[in-house]
């Protein structure tokens, strides 16, 4: 027994010989900051987090790279090394996009901005998917950090989106190597490494390969292993942090690997290897195709049976009866079922049951997968069918073709996805499967696997085994009265029931994309899931069923540029709306034909060429529709101008103020204030320097431009409501404010602005429907009063706006606007950069 | 015996790349057919190595007169042979004249430059030819091996490079025969010896010359050395930027195999002992220990943290030594002629001599060998014959990129390991460049990190991150946009990257920043506050004015002046004027005006004024 004691910080401390003086640490309970160290992983030092003062041994040697010895006298917290570390967190945030940790607003900002925007790149923490789990947030607030002394260097990579199910964007990474290294302990021969050197280095594949492009399995060890929102899953990354996390087996393939899963609200966002070794690795379908299986917007939700005007729906208790009706008049040779081999134990059992003893037949069949396709086994079941010889079936999938289906006479179908066979059947059932139920299964290592009903099932739904049992019960037979899977097990075990021990899948899904399973219940998996055809390589990518606009029309664009991370510039050719547009108003785009209207306001607008300018942030899905449409092609629709023009006079003193997109929008407003003989006062506001743009613009267009930054890497350190007060301190007599940016910011000026008395309009961001003052959605409460903003706006009286309200009403579609977002790698969208 | 008339003569051509590059290839065949011709078939030819005097090439030395030859150009070859060769009438217009007397030397032991050193891993530079091994054999290489091999313990081999004190050369200066015994002692069953030639400093080529000039005497280190630590397996881990070396590296390890001196049972002793030749890939980190490794092992060339110190878990997890080629250089004659021999040179704590490359403003360029204890003003002044063009000392960097800045009063420092750390810098492995008034100090400081900033790489926060904003910082205040709080912003982070840094790049880049702001404060403030640079170097602070009194209407520096900033005629007689807007501060104008008319300032109405005229700048 090789034990050892240090003192750490004074404290005598137990170790193992070997140990480290981290792992000696964690085990008496003191903590010790790391970033680069994983239980998982081999120390690797790089971060310089863990440093500490070893007896001995000069300078700050790190913790987690350091043999513990006998003896040793450790300190981890002197002021020096607090001071130290503290210096390491500050550089280490000045290569990550860290403006909203030092910002003033912080606090209001996270209650009133509880999500964040979905934005292509994360430019700061408020448009990062990782906010509530980020491990550099943690150790920015442990540490007290509230401002830089340097400023962020943003490398302005692009996003990288062409991969099946993973979003990585490298402005984010702060060179941890966890992704590399897990990469390599579990596929023994890593697809991701450093590359480039010194401030260039980063994290890439061999000669900037699309993961598809090299042997990534796609096993997700890299997203989950990642502290920062760099490497993210992009079906899950909006839905925030799990409320609920739960152990079970993936059943999709023989291998019937364990699988950790992540939910909300009964929902399975994620579904993880359970450990970081090579063991417990997992395959792209159990780790990214699974959640968004349950979650298809396919999925059978309602149950239904077929009439004399087709299939209508009908309640559960309906359903069974029909099947009843239907199936009994059949028995024997006459009869058959089809179970999938992704199922349970009990549930086999249970349907391997039902077609002896209920149906009095030996047609019981699985559909296996055979690679490429589906094979009934055993043969004769399938030639009997295939014959003709069946009149009756209970499929729980969809393995025949039509032509076989048609020669039914009865079909009963429990299936999760519409299909061939649900358009052929009497009855459907929709069930409840995988996360959804409990049970045992039995994988190709022999070892008897335990599933946890984790998910919650649509209402209404239940798993096959409680169908079945209801079925049966309905017909009046007895031996199906199981209340639980548990019971159905004892009677299992009881009965010595054995099953042989399905084959592993050689070549293996673990191992290669190309191995991976292509079927749930005779259903093509990439049918389904769609983001997976970026996966299997036979399937040709369908072209765009967008027709691509391309003789002469309307709406051309003419640029478009994007001018800071995530803001695109985009000029569109649109003669009637630049004739006529005035200052203040907006245009409703649809870049497709079925795309969402979205309001812009028109930045800017050339009579004599016939164009207009709108400068867009993406932040969800449409917007990203347009961010990612290329300059030479059509916007299907643009509608304006809408709304009311600025009233433009002389007022005196006007202060113009932009924030984010509102930079954009402010120009005009600025432009008109000027030429109508106002002294102009533009305010531009940035998270950060890398963010500030179109200064040369705004300065062309008012008579003093003030930049202010929420960390204090240019200009004033800030927002718009500290330039308003240190204007109004230095004597200014302000008439009028526009402020044109987001909700949140234009709530804060406006408190500030009414403090001082200061006239203020503020640009709506309200959701729209139609535009024009039909729908409603766009309502404001001004006072005692109702305002459209597409017709009494889009600029309010912002001293009387309830926006409390508005915040609220513009977050009633979150969850749609997630789910709406696409989940195809890049290139096989619609939209196309 | 013969005498000079009956032309036993050798002549010696340097074909160090230095010389190779200013043509000595074509001199070598030259004087070869030019002999031939002469009849003169009993002088021998050699081609030797570089003699560390670059600055001075071509040089050709005859022997045995040792008479030195700078600067030879293919013409002069035919002279060469005629009166030197046939007429033993030294050709006295070709031989070194000291810079500051102006007085011709002829023979080489004679030259203040050599006389003043006491070389001894640069003995055989530019005396032996390297592709040949019997003239390495005959200047006493592979002797002390047989010595090693047929008489002493690998024990008694550590016990007398302990008591010979020598420490390591190739930065660090740890005590080497430490850390052979480290190794010693570890059980394996596979150790290596690896040497470190992937000299990476800018300017430094005191590796390069010996790797060129007497490779032999490197790999009889590393024999020695395995033998000592108990590895049978060696590297030279040589950077590719020096494929001169690389090839004659080649030849000497094929030739030394030929002789017994590589494989099994080295010089007939038990001892196996073989080497591979490794070539670098472009980065200066991988000179760094365990980066080297990582590099030899197919890896990324990134650092490793030590504990584990390569001597107990090195390449591919063995046991592993890593050793300088000077520092290689030593053992043979620490072995050959004793460690109190070695021990009674140089200082207490740093026996031996040091071999530094002393560069820059300095009258005699080149390498130079001088006892560990040597005052700076001895080496700047005596041996390099002090500062050209009458200008002032200003300041002394050594150690490279890791070194630091020292100023005029510490001249009469005695150089070693420990008194170079008291000041700041470190003795690295060996770059020493001279500074004058000219030069700007911040500047130096924004060059050394936009080197390291470059060959970070990138493994650790600090560094990569660290670098990054100082070398901003530094290039913002010499291009004019120094805010006040610069100064503080960058001793705070250069604290960081020091402290924090994994590795020895990032510990010690910081070193030029800090030793310039200790020294040189002022010249910081004046960029930041007074928008001025003294040393007249940083663009952004320079003005260019025309004298009206002086000038004579040449018109000279309207004609040279890219930008067409300069207005004015001859003919009808106008002032000529620089428009400072259109001014690109290129110094044209200043150093074609003959008359010295053109003002060369820095800051408004700042007492930094110079005039050029009789000073024939190379600006």
């Amino acid at each position: 027994m090789s034990e050892i004691t240090l003192t750490i910080d004074g404290r005598e401390v137990k170790a193992a010989k070997g140990d480290t003086v981290l792992e000696a640490a964690q085990k008496a309970g003191i903590e010790i900051p790391t970033l680069c160290a994983h239980p998982a992983l081999e120390p690797y030092g790089a971060c310089r987090l863990c440093i500490v003062e070893i007896e001995g041994i000069r300078g700050y040697p790190t913790s987690c790279t350091t043999p513990a010895t006998d003896g040793m006298v450790v300190k981890t917290n002197s002021p020096d090394i607090i001071a130290l570390r503290r210096e390491v967190i500050k550089l280490m945030l000045s290569g990550h996009t860290s403006p909203c940790l030092v910002c003033n607003h912080r606090e209001l900002c996270e209650k009133y901005r509880p999500v964040p925007f979905k934005t292509g790149k994360a430019t700061r923490c408020i448009f990062c998917s990782n906010i509530d789990n980020c491990e550099l947030r943690k150790l920015a607030d442990e540490y007290e950090i509230n401002e830089f002394e340097v400023p962020i260097i943003y490398r302005n990579l692009d996003i990288e989106r062409n991969d099946p199910f993973m979003d990585r964007d490298y402005n984010l990474c702060v060179l941890c190597g966890r992704c590399a290294r897990i990469c390599e302990k579990i596929n023994e021969k890593g697809v991701i490494d450093f590359i480039n050197r010194g401030k260039d280095a980063r994290i890439g594949t061999a000669f900037n390969r699309s993961h598809t492009e090299t042997d990534c399995r796609f096993c997700g060890a890299c997203i989950d292993i990642c502290p920062t929102g760099a490497l993210s899953d992009r079906f899950a990354k909006w839905y925030g942090a799990p409320d609920k996390t739960e152990d079970s087996t993936c059943m999709l393939c023989p291998h019937g690997c364990s699988v950790h899963l992540k939910l909300k609200n009964g929902k399975v966002i994620g579904s993880e290897m359970t450990e970081f070794t090579r063991e417990a690795r997992i395959c792209a379908v159990g780790r990214f195709v699974l959640p968004q299986l349950l979650d298809s917007p396919s999925r059978l939700v309602s149950h239904q049976v077929r009439t004399e005007d087709g299939l209508m729906k009908t309640t559960y208790e309906d359903a069974v009866a029909r099947a009843v009706e239907k199936l009994g008049p059949y028995s024997g040779e006459q009869i058959a079922l089809i179970a999938d081999p992704a199922a349970t134990r009990e549930e086999i059992y249970l349907l391997n049951k039902f077609a002896k003893e209920v149906m009095k037949s030996d047609n019981f069949a699985i559909a296996k997968n055979d690679g490429e396709n589906l094979v009934i086994e055993p043969g004769p079941v399938a030639e009997a069918i295939e014959k003709g010889e069946v009149k009756a079936l209970y499929s729980t999938g969809n393995y025949l073709d039509s032509a076989t289906l048609q020669r039914l006479e009865a079909l009963v179908v429990s299936d999760v996805f519409p299909s061939e066979t649900e358009k052929a059947a009497d009855v459907i059932i929709a069930a409840a499967v995988l996360a959804e139920t409990d049970g045992t299964f039995l994988n190709s290592a022999g070892d008897i696997k335990r599933l946890t009903a984790a998910a919650i099932s649509p209402e209404g739904l239940f798993p096959d085994w409680r169908i079945i049992c209801d079925i049966a019960k309905e017909m009046g037979v007895s031996g199906f009265d199981f209340e639980s899977t548990a019971d159905i097990n004892k009677e299992l075990s009881e009965k010595g029931v054995d099953y042989d021990i399905p084959v592993s899948p050689d070549p293996s899904p673990l191992d290669d994309v190309a191995a991976l399973p292509l079927f749930y219940r005779g259903h093509r998996l990439t049918d389904i899931v769609c983001a997976l055809k970026g996966l299997i390589p036979e399937e040709t990518t369908e072209e765009s069923t967008e027709e691509e606009i391309t003789e002469e029309r309307p709406f051309k664009i003419v640029e478009k540029v994007e001018i800071v991370p995530n803001t695109h510039m985009i000029t569109v050719h649109a003669p009637v709306i630049a004739e006529k547009c005035q200052p203040g108003q907006f245009v409703i785009a649809m870049v497709n034909e079925k795309s969402e209207r979205i309001p812009y306001t028109i930045s800017d607008f050339d009579r004599k060429e016939g164009t207009i300018t709108i400068v867009i942030l993406e932040m969800g899905r449409s917007s990203r529709e347009m961010a990612n449409t290329r300059s030479g092609k059509y916007l299907a629709h643009l509608t304006g101008p809408l709304g009311n023009p600025i009233e433009v006079k002389k007022y005196g003193t006007v202060v113009c103020a932009g924030g984010c997109y509102g930079v954009g929008a402010i120009l005009p407003v600025a432009r008109a204030m000027k030429e109508a003989g106002n002294r102009v006062i533009c305010i531009e506001e940035a998270s950060s320097h890398y963010l500030l743009h179109w200064q040369d613009k705004l300065s062309q267009n008012c008579d003093e431009l003030v930049i202010v930054t929420k960390d204090g890497s240019a200009g004033m350190k800030g927002g718009i409501q500290e330039v308003i007060s240190m204007l109004v301190d230095r004597g200014e007599k302000i008439d009028q404010a526009y402020i044109i940016g987001c909700t949140f910011m234009m709530m804060l000026v406006s408190e500030v602005t009414k403090e001082h008395d200061i006239p203020t309009q503020t640009a709506m961001n309200s959701l729209m429907l139609d535009g024009t003052g039909m729908c409603g959605s766009c309502r404001v409460t001004v006072g005692k009063d109702t305002r459209f903003a597409c017709v009494d706006g889009p600029f309010l009286d912002g001293l009387k706006i309830d926006w409390i309200e508005l915040i609220q009403r513009q977050a009633t579609f979150r969850k749609e606007e997630i789910e709406a977002l696409p989940q195809e790698p890049l290139q096989m969208h619609n939209c196309r950069s | 015996m013969t005498g000079p008339n009956e032309n036993d003569r050798t002549v010696l051509v340097c074909k160090g790349t230095g010389c190779v590059s200013s043509g000595s290839i074509a001199i070598y065949d030259a004087i070869e057919a030019e002999i031939k011709k002469a009849g003169l078939e009993e002088i021998n030819m050699k081609l030797t190595g570089c003699h560390g005097f670059c600055q001075r090439g071509p040089i050709v030395i005859i022997e045995p007169e040792g008479v030195f030859y700078s600067a030879v150009q293919e013409k002069d070859v035919p002279e060469i042979v005629e009166s030197h060769l046939k007429n033993n009438k030294p050709v006295e217009r070709l031989f070194y004249r000291d810079p500051v007397t102006d007085e011709p030397i002829k023979c080489y032991k004679d030259i203040p430059f050599y006389s003043g050193q006491e070389r001894i891993v640069l003995k055989n530079c530019g005396h032996i030819n390297p592709e040949v091994i019997e003239d390495s054999i005959n200047a006493g290489v592979y002797q002390a091996i047989k010595k090693v091999l047929h008489g002493m313990t690998s024990e008694k081999v550590i016990e007398t490079i302990k008591k010979s004190g020598l420490r390591g050369r190739g930065g660090a200066g740890f005590p080497t025969a430490v850390k052979w015994k480290f190794c010693r002692d570890e059980k394996a069953n596979q150790k290596y010896i690896i040497c470190n030639a992937d000299e990476g400093d800018p300017g430094a080529f005191m590796d390069r010359s010996i790797l060129e000039a007497t490779p032999h005497q490197v790999i009889e280190g590393m024999i020695i050395a395995g033998f000592a630590i108990g590895a049978t397996k060696g590297f030279i881990y040589v950077r590719a930027e020096y494929p001169l070396a690389v090839k004659r590296l080649g030849i000497a390890v094929s030739q030394a195999r030929e002789r017994g001196f590589l494989g099994d049972n080295v010089a007939g002793s038990d001892f196996s002992f073989d080497l591979k030749i490794f070539q670098g890939a472009g980065a200066f980190v991988c000179g760094e220990e365990t980066g080297l490794i990582a590099s030899i092992e197919g890896s990324r060339g990134m650092p490793r943290t030590r504990p584990p110190f390569p001597a107990q878990k090195g390449l591919w997890g063995r046991p592993t030594i890593i050793n300088n080629v000077k520092t290689l250089s030593y053992i043979p004659e620490i072995i050959n002629r004793g460690a109190d021999w070695f021990a009674g040179i140089g200082t207490e704590k740093s026996p031996g001599t040091a071999v530094f490359a002393l560069t820059g403003k300095v009258a005699n360029c080149g390498l130079i060998e001088v006892p560990m204890g040597t005052t700076l003003r001895d080496i700047i002044f005596k041996i390099g014959g002090g500062i050209p063009d009458g200008k002032k000392f200003k300041a002394v960097q050594t150690g490279g990129p890791s070194g630091g800045c020292i100023p005029a009063e510490f001249l009469d420092m005695k150089v070693d390991f420990d008194e170079l750390a008291k000041v700041g810098s470190i003795m690295g492995s060996g770059g020493m460049i001279v500074m004058d008034e000219d030069s700007c100090m911040v500047d130096i400081a924004r060059y050394f990190l936009s080197f390291t900033e470059d060959e970070s790489c990138g493994k650790c926060t600090p560094c990569r991150m660290g670098t990054q904003h100082v070398l901003r910082i530094l290039t913002n205040i010499t291009e004019g946009n120094g805010k006040p709080e610069d100064i503080d912003t960058l001793e705070k982070l250069c604290k960081t990257i020091k402290e924090a840094s994994l590795c020895g790049l990032g510990q010690t880049a910081p070193n030029p920043v800090l030793t310039t702001i200790e020294y040189f404060r002022d010249e910081y403030e004046a960029h930041i506050n007074e928008g001025r640079c003294p040393a007249l170097a940083c663009k952004a602070f320079l003005t260019y004015t025309i004298d009206t009194e002086a000038c004579k209407l040449c018109g000279l520096c309207k004609k040279e002046c890219p930008t067409d900033a300069i207005t004015g005629s001859v003919k009808p007689p106008e002032t000529f004027v620089i428009n400072e807007e259109k001014c690109i501060r290129c110094g044209m104008c200043f150093s074609v005006c003959p008359f010295g008319a053109v003002e060369k300032s820095s800051g408004n109405g700042g007492p930094q004024v110079r005039k050029s005229g009789s000073e024939n700048n190379n600006e």
